[in-house]
């Protein structure tokens, strides 16, 4: 499985998602810049975390018009696995690609910590390594996490069961403790909390890893000739 | 916000609408409204 990591001006995670797969998944990646126009080498897209664009305006809603976001969409409309991790949330919420906004966090102040998240939701391309309401660790970096939809946003979510990870303490003000969601077909994932800072005991906790393998899995899975 | 916009064949509110929905704000946490004025070129 061949992984993008888009590498957005003021991206400052792409490094950390790039250790994770080369380095823990074993899995062949490359960085890729914003202006790149062809993507369709790649069999998984990963926006990692940072300011892109310096945040200026809102997060995500400059990076969103960047060349390579076409591209990124088309890789999601062909069904590919798409995640975006804090930043990379961000701009999925403002591509469209995810429904939802971002808001800051309700107290204002920039959350850093590791939260205790639940798994609400395995079946999709990121969590099905996971059992349903397992408990896992992962870090969270962020000063806009507060994720808000309307109600019937929020009805379809959980209808859908697009509501993948939730916070058992809630950091940020979050509607209904949401940490990450899917679209609906359940390949592109937007979560806040950082699972590429999560892939080795050594870094407090390996509970990241196995969002990276389940995609690898699916993916295989999803591959075999004549299975 | 204040911005000058060129003239041009669009419609100025139907421009102004576009920008505000797809950059200026987010319309799922966001409202906007907005006024036009015409100015001189110096």
């Amino acid at each position: 499985v061949k992984f993008a990591v888009i590498v957005f001006p003021g991206s400052n995670c792409d490094i950390d998602m790039f250790h994770a797969i080369q380095d823990e998944l074993g899995e062949e990646v490359e960085c890729v810049r914003h202006d790149a126009e062809d993507l369709s080498g790649f069999d998984g897209i990963l926006l990692p975390g940072g300011f892109s664009y310096g945040d200026y305006l809102r997060s995500g809603a400059i990076a969103r018009f960047s060349n390579v976001m076409k591209e990124v969409v088309k890789a999601a409309e062909a069904g590919k696995p798409v995640l975006g991790v804090c930043n990379g949330f961000q701009i999925l919420l403002e591509s469209g690609l995810l429904p939802g906004a971002m808001r800051r966090n309700e107290h204002l102040q920039f959350a850093c910590d590791t939260v205790q998240l639940t798994v609400e939701n395995t079946d999709n391309f990121f969590t099905s390594l996971y059992s349903k309401n397992e408990e896992i660790n992962i870090p969270i970096a962020h000063g806009e996490g507060n994720y808000y939809c309307d109600e019937a946003a929020l009805a379809a979510l959980k209808q859908n069961g697009q509501i993948v990870f939730t916070y058992k303490n809630n950091p940020n003000g979050s509607i209904a403790n949401i940490a990450g969601i899917t679209n609906e077909q359940g390949n592109v994932l937007g979560m806040m909390p950082h699972p590429e800072r999560a892939v080795d005991a050594l870094l407090g906790s390996a509970d990241g890893l196995r969002l990276f393998q389940s995609i690898v899995k699916n993916w295989r899975e999803s591959h075999v000739v004549n299975a | 916000m204040e911005l000058s916009i060129e003239a041009s064949e669009r419609k100025i509110d139907e421009l102004i609408n576009e920008m505000c929905q797809r950059l200026l704000s987010n319309p799922v946490i966001e409202d906007y409204r907005y006024e036009i004025e015409e100015s001189v070129p110096k």
